[in-house]
């Protein structure tokens, strides 16, 4: 066994890929990291030549676009249905704009890569959001710090806790907040923004599940917190406006206990 | 579990120099008000406050010369690791290393902090503040871009040879 780990660059973000594996792994990587990119060149709504920016446009059609278009745009229904309409991936303009689903789900496909070589021991950081494989064997990996509201560049950076999923079945944790990017999730409901907390990290069991569930908490605002509270299979952890801390009831069994 | 209380750990401001707390994205810049990063002088130096009362002192530097792994060359990798610092509320020791050009790995090699407080806050952010006397090998944080993650990365990468 070996240690690998790879940044890449994609979204605008970067995706690190570290883990241990028996075989070479370079070529798995190429595969995974050429997924986010493929993605990337089909959902970007920053490259104004990407097929979701001309369907954006109204030059083309769902039809016309490849079929992981559709694909997606299924995804982001259903999803839209199970959280109540908080996660849209329709714009205020409507116009149809994926992205706060496709990091993660390109992410999954992206692991899914490595999985499928027999690469079982990793984990990914997608700018942020983390995707846990079972196979996990580094302690520490199953710890996964929430960073402070700020952002990661920022004087005041650093860890606001400690989560420990070892054991549990959960894989992925993903956070919201208006750090990095301001306010970029809008609320599908209303013109409103919640104004309410500044960073929200959802625990689940995977790494989509996370990031839709983190977005569409962010666009609700803090009544979210009892909508989540009602998931099987799902935890938050909100950071509100004035510092102070509120969660789901499972989170402060997940909380890491100190090592030392 | 609705709080009043004001975010208790609230860093110091008065360390603006551009050097502090840049290597986030490894190690947590500040568990419980204290902020890591590289020191002026190239070793850890860890900053920190105490419940936002006395505004910050400065915490202790680590030794000034990081252990450099690997010799330098033009293309080839290298790597850098700062030595572990303990300071009153744990220890840290982070690594960076760059091969041709690029970042190709940013570790934790150990991080544990502890918190030592007792003020009285509401359990969830009591536990919260307690339990970061683990170790972590992951961070999740809101999407940060390429840029800000390359800032957050620079003065780790100033110390490579």
């Amino acid at each position: 066994m070996h240690e690998f780990n790879r940044l890449e660059e994609c979204m605008g973000t970067v995706f690190q890929f570290s883990g241990l594996s028996a075989i070479d792994e370079a070529e798995f990587l190429e595969s995974a990291t050429n997924t986010l990119h493929k993605a990337d060149a089909i959902f970007s709504l920053y490259k104004p030549g990407s097929p979701l920016s001309r369907l954006a446009r109204g030059e083309t059609s769902v039809a016309e676009c490849p079929g992981v278009v559709e694909q997606v745009w299924e995804l982001c229904e259903s999803w839209a249905k199970k959280t109540d309409g908080w996660f849209s991936a329709f714009t205020p303009e409507h116009t149809f704009d994926p992205s706060g689903l496709v990091k993660t789900w390109a992410a999954q496909a992206a692991a899914d890569k490595l999985l499928e070589a027999g690469i079982i021991d990793f984990t990914l950081n997608a700018g942020g959001d983390i995707l846990i494989s079972d196979g996990q064997s580094r302690e520490d990996f199953w710890r996964v710090a929430i960073s402070r509201p700020v952002s990661i560049a920022d004087a005041e950076a650093g860890v606001l806790t400690v989560l420990d999923l070892t054991g549990t079945e959960f894989r992925a944790v993903a956070t919201s907040g208006s750090a990095e990017r301001g306010q970029h999730i809008w609320n599908p409901k209303s013109s409103e923004n919640q104004q309410d907390f500044t960073q929200v990290s959802v625990i689940a069991r995977d790494i989509v599940e996370a990031d839709v569930w983190a977005t569409a908490a962010f666009a609700e605002g803090i009544r979210s917190l009892e909508r989540i509270n009602k998931q099987a299979h799902l935890e938050a952890l909100y950071v509100m406006a004035d510092g102070s801390l509120q969660a789901t009831d499972g989170v402060l069994a997940l909380l890491a206990k100190a090592t030392r | 579990m609705q709080s009043s209380s004001k975010y208790t750990f609230r860093p110091v401001k008065q360390k603006k120099t551009g050097r502090i707390a840049t290597f986030v994205l490894i190690a947590g810049a500040i568990w419980g008000g204290v902020t890591f990063g590289i020191g002026q002088n190239g070793g850890w130096e860890a900053v920190f406050n105490s419940g936002g009362a006395t505004n910050g002192l400065t915490g202790l530097t680590g030794s000034p010369t990081p252990t450099k792994t690997t010799k330098p060359s033009g293309s080839g990798a290298a790597s850098a690791t700062g030595d572990p610092v303990d300071y009153p509320f744990g220890t840290i020791q982070l690594s960076v290393t760059r091969s041709n050009g690029k970042i190709t790995k940013v570790g934790l090699v150990q991080a544990y902090a502890s918190a030592g407080r007792d003020q009285a806050f509401p359990l969830l952010q009591q536990a919260a503040i307690t339990n970061n006397g683990s170790s972590f090998g992951n961070l999740s944080g809101a999407t940060y871009t390429t840029d800000t993650f390359k800032q957050a990365l620079d003065s780790a990468i100033s110390k490579l040879p």
